[in-house]
């Protein structure tokens, strides 16, 4: 039947996300008339600007028919084992954040219990050493995972180069027969019921379509005339500028480099060629940083105009969050379609399951801020999460988090979160034979850098252009 | 270890009594000491003869055997729960412990078969469950082991008689230390700075002191409802129902049905439910709708086998206690809240209780927070039940008595509504992470009762229908002839066919 069907989507923003979007519509979608108009870049959008992603980029690179292979050879990516944090006020001076399993558990108690116990009673290495991924980033070491070995539970994510990265979507969209022109938003013809019956480009160019999406950036001009309903995070995030710059390239790292300090923090990530560089602060002096406001649109779906990426969730770089919840909202979004009339109810359950993922996002980030001792106030949200984990390691899911349990407790136990008793079932096993396993368990992790290649060893074998 | 252990009093021996002493005495013997009791002349109401495949998971964690359970217990098999006449007079189908269909290129089952549907073919969606043709079909065999196999796609759970599972667990728990006091509690002594109970007190006159009180006096909540006043919150206005008249009854000849039976009636709903050797029957139902006698002559003539008992009628209200844990007093089953067994939760949330108490085990004493934390995962389980419940009243045609057209016409909860109107659009359901009733529950329900989706995943819409049409077809080939090579229910049981 599908006279419900939404038939055609006009994509506002040129940029990583807005093509993003129009590949994930046109693979999943095909009948679908796609048209993106390619907006000058705003420095503001995070999600475009940005090497960072998690591993859930692997994901929506298979559903958009990306191959990692393509990207690796095209010096579009590079594999990113985790995040080196130096420098954070709490926790080891030096403790990586990685990807993928941690020890593994005994019985019914998780890993991470007897772990605790035994760093209380200073016989446990630093958490990330227990991990196959934190071996690796440690020795700067890579390969790809290895089903059947001890290199099968690790994981890893994608550091990106904008510049390469973007003619790649580009050069996909256009094999899948999406429209696109250059051209700045003008303004709306709006619908009696307040819905978009037209977009019109700077320059005069009328586009209809049934469904409009601002991928533009946070200023958001299309969503913003729509609905204003900025919902603003600062007393919980508390940095809101951010300078990016670029240096030769340095040797090859697996890891980004987090180094904390007072009044903000400082990246650096190596691409093929080059390093990136930045720094997220709250100074205002600075004339060259970039504004951000941290905060989220209370309903990005509104009537026919979804807002994703920067345009939906504006949140500062720490652990890359920007473009893995723009990838996860076009997810969202083609998962729940509404029909062309965008029934309020269908459209709430695609705001509710975006709101607690934000959430939960910004939640994260704020535990690194409330435990590097900045003033801010703690979401109960958060507050719980703290509680339970310090408590008795255990750890509270909550709905629509899009990071998994291993991403929380490697940032828990590295910002040292350290549960400060032991959970009830894990006192009904031994410490001494924890301990030893432990001990097992690394001694074998310890024998991996060895028999492995170096990270810019295999990335050369990979065809990586230097 | 560095902290004494814990003296937990566990008050009333049912099912929750022994459930929650048996797994404390089993996961946390090094942290409490455990003494439970209970009073021979107070009787047990012996609920949850039908359970949810999560008790596999308790008695798993126990260690227990599932075949010594099952013979102890009289237990049968069971892969979900028919509903008959509740969206209309006629109607019939399973809520299956089991999926329907798979995922086609990343978009759930569902939407291709209502493509298929509105094209007047793909059959009944029920014909894309195993666990369902299974059922039509009587037979029984555990989930296959692999993944991939057509015959994993399903759970099960055991419907057993409840008065025999406390004694079966009574034999774990005392041989794990559990100390068992016959008697009557009189009276229940309290701090008088703190309020937290301190001691019981029982009619031989003897004194039980303890750190930790589990309440599992069923409907009395003699600690959390007498004794510490808990407030009360009720949910009557949702779920009318307020008695039930049981009627065990001798069993058929024949096949016995791997399923629990719920059978809309004028005044509420009956429930049958298949044992090795009787049927559990009941008749739910709202007293302002039926008196107790014209209850008792109604499942009385709706029995198919010689009745084994008289009659006998139970009292309850839906609702539940604001707190659970309240002080030093964790409420466990009936003594903190109460939903009527239409979807056999009754057993589930003892079982939730039980293990957010061995998670949240107040070791080095009690935090306002981990009680916070009980209370909150305990509520979060019976809103999401609760809503579910009223779906199968509100759902509903039913035109032919005072009741049904009392309760499809009441108010419902905004968080349901909105979760109809989500389905009714596109088939679509609301994401949870945790707790009871994920998609294929809602959709059995749903369509069950009449709920039929208006639209569909447009990415559907690309397939072509012919072939659309043939792929479901063969699917539903294959599973009617896997499920035909397997056992019947009674050969599955090790009961002469």
């Amino acid at each position: 039947m599908s006279d419900r069907a939404i038939r055609s989507i006009a994509i506002l923003g040129g940029g990583i996300t807005g093509l993003s979007a129009a590949a994930a519509f046109a693979r999943a979608l095909p009948q679908l008339a796609i048209t993106v108009i390619e907006t000058p870049p705003d420095p503001a959008a995070l999600a475009d600007r940005l090497p960072g992603s998690t591993s859930a980029i692997h994901r929506f690179h298979a559903s958009i028919g990306l191959d990692e292979r393509d990207l690796l050879r095209a010096g579009a990516a590079v594999p990113r084992l985790g995040l080196r944090f130096e420098n954070w006020s709490t926790g080891a001076a030096t403790w990586y954040h990685v990807h993928g399993e941690h020890g593994a558990p005994t019985g019914a108690v998780a890993f991470h219990q007897l772990w605790a116990r035994a760093r209380r009673e200073g016989r446990a290495e630093a958490w990330h050493r227990y991990a196959a991924a934190g071996v690796l980033a440690e020795a700067s070491k890579f390969v790809h995972p290895q089903p059947g070995t001890p290199l099968a539970t690790f994981d890893y994510a994608l550091r990106l180069d904008p510049e390469r990265y973007r003619p790649m979507l580009t050069a996909l969209v256009d094999r899948l027969r999406v429209a696109r022109f250059a051209g700045a938003f003008g303004t709306i013809e709006r619908r009696a019921d307040g819905g978009v019956a037209a977009l019109m480009s700077a320059d005069g160019r009328r586009v209809e379509a049934d469904l409009y999406v601002d991928a533009s950036g946070p200023a958001a001009p299309l969503a913003d005339a729509v609905a204003q309903d900025f919902e603003d995070w600062g007393s919980v995030l508390p940095y809101d500028r951010v300078e990016i710059g670029e240096a030769p390239t340095s040797a090859a790292d697996p890891n980004d480099t987090i180094i904390g300090g007072a009044g903000g923090w400082q990246f650096a990530a190596s691409l093929p060629g080059k390093t990136l560089l930045g720094r997220v602060h709250a100074d205002r002096g600075e004339g060259t940083s970039i504004a951000i406001r941290p905060g989220r649109r209370a309903a990005p779906w509104v009537q026919n105009i979804l807002a994703i990426g920067d345009a939906a969730v504006a949140l500062d770089p720490l652990h890359w969050p920007n473009l893995h919840l723009a990838q996860s909202s076009i997810a969202r979004a083609i998962e729940l379609l509404p029909g062309r009339d965008c029934h309020p109810v269908e459209t709430a359950e695609y705001n509710r399951r975006a709101r607690a993922e934000a959430e939960r996002m910004r939640d994260f980030q704020a535990l690194h801020y409330l435990r590097a001792g900045a003033k801010i106030e703690v979401p109960d949200s958060l507050a719980r999460v703290v509680q339970q984990f310090e408590q008795r390691g255990r750890f509270v899911h909550q709905d629509e988090d899009g990071l998994l349990e291993e991403i929380w407790i490697s940032a828990l136990l590295g910002l040292g979160v350290v549960p400060g008793a032991t959970d009830p079932l894990a006192l009904a096993v031994s410490a001494d034979a924890a301990a030893s396993r432990m001990a097992e368990m690394r001694a074998g992790l310890a024998t991996l850098p060895a028999r492995l290649p170096g990270y810019a060893d295999y990335l050369a074998r990979c065809g990586m252009p230097t | 270890m560095n902290q004494p252990r814990k003296k937990m009093i566990v008050v009333g021996g049912g099912t929750a009594g022994w459930m929650a002493a048996s797994a404390i005495a089993r996961m946390l013997p090094h942290a409490a000491s455990v003494e439970l009791i209970e009073s021979a002349e107070i009787g047990i109401v012996g609920v949850g003869e039908a359970t949810l495949p999560h008790l596999r998971a308790y008695l798993q964690t126990l260690g227990l055997d599932e075949a010594e359970f099952m013979a102890a217990t009289h237990a049968t098999y069971k892969l979900g729960i028919e509903f008959r006449d509740f969206g209309k007079p006629g109607d019939a189908y399973l809520h299956p412990f089991g999926d329907f269909g798979r995922p086609l290129n990343d978009v759930p089952f569902l939407h291709w078969w209502l493509r298929m549907h509105a094209l007047g073919q793909g059959g009944e969606i029920a014909d894309y469950c195993v666990a369902n043709v299974m059922a039509a079909q009587k037979r029984f065999s555990p989930p296959a082991a692999d993944p991939d196999a057509l015959l994993s796609a399903y759970s099960y759970a055991y419907q057993f008689d409840a008065t025999r599972f406390g004694p079966f667990l009574r034999g774990f728990a005392e041989a794990r230390g559990v100390k068992r006091t016959e008697g009557k509690i009189v009276s229940v002594e309290r701090d008088g700075g703190t309020g937290d109970v301190v001691a019981l007190v029982l009619e031989s006159g003897t004194r039980i002191e303890g750190d930790l009180f589990v309440d599992c006096s069923g409907f009395r909540s003699l600690l959390l409802g007498d004794a510490l006043g808990e407030a009360w919150e009720d949910w009557s206005h949702w779920l009318p129902c307020d008695r039930a008249m049981a009627l065990p009854c001798a069993s058929p000849s024949g096949e016995i049905e791997p399923l629990t039976r719920a059978t809309a009636m004028p005044a509420g709903w009956r429930w049958r439910i298949p044992l090795q050797h009787r049927v559990g029957n009941g008749y739910v139902y709202s007293s302002a709708h039926l008196s107790d006698d014209a209850a008792s002559a109604a499942i009385l003539g709706a029995i198919e086998g010689e009745p084994l008992a008289d009659p006998r009628v139970l009292r309850f209200k839906a609702g539940r206690r604001k707190r659970s844990w309240s002080h030093n007093v964790i409420a466990v089953g009936l003594a903190s809240g109460f939903l009527e067994p239409l979807e056999s939760t009754s057993i589930y949330l003892v079982q939730i209780a039980i293990q957010q108490l061995v998670d949240l085990f107040p070791i080095g004493g009690i935090q306002a927070a981990d009680r916070d934390e009980f209370n909150a995962q305990v509520d979060y389980e019976y809103d999401r039940i609760r809503d579910f419940l009223i779906l199968h009243y509100h759902a509903s045609t039913r035109d032919d008595s005072d009741f049904w057209r009392d309760v499809r016409h009441m108010p419902i909860p905004d968080s349901l509504a909105d979760k109809i109107e989500l389905f009714r659009r596109a088939g679509r359901i609301q994401r949870y992470s945790r707790g009871l009733f994920f998609a294929p529950s809602w959709i059995a329900v749903l369509i069950g009762q009449g709920v039929m989706p208006q639209g569909w995943d447009q990415r559907v819409d690309t397939a072509n229908p012919h072939e659309l049409g043939q792929a479901l077809g063969r699917l539903r080939v294959q599973i009617a002839s896997d499920v035909a090579t397997l056992p019947g229910h009674r050969v599955a049981l090790g009961l002469q066919a």
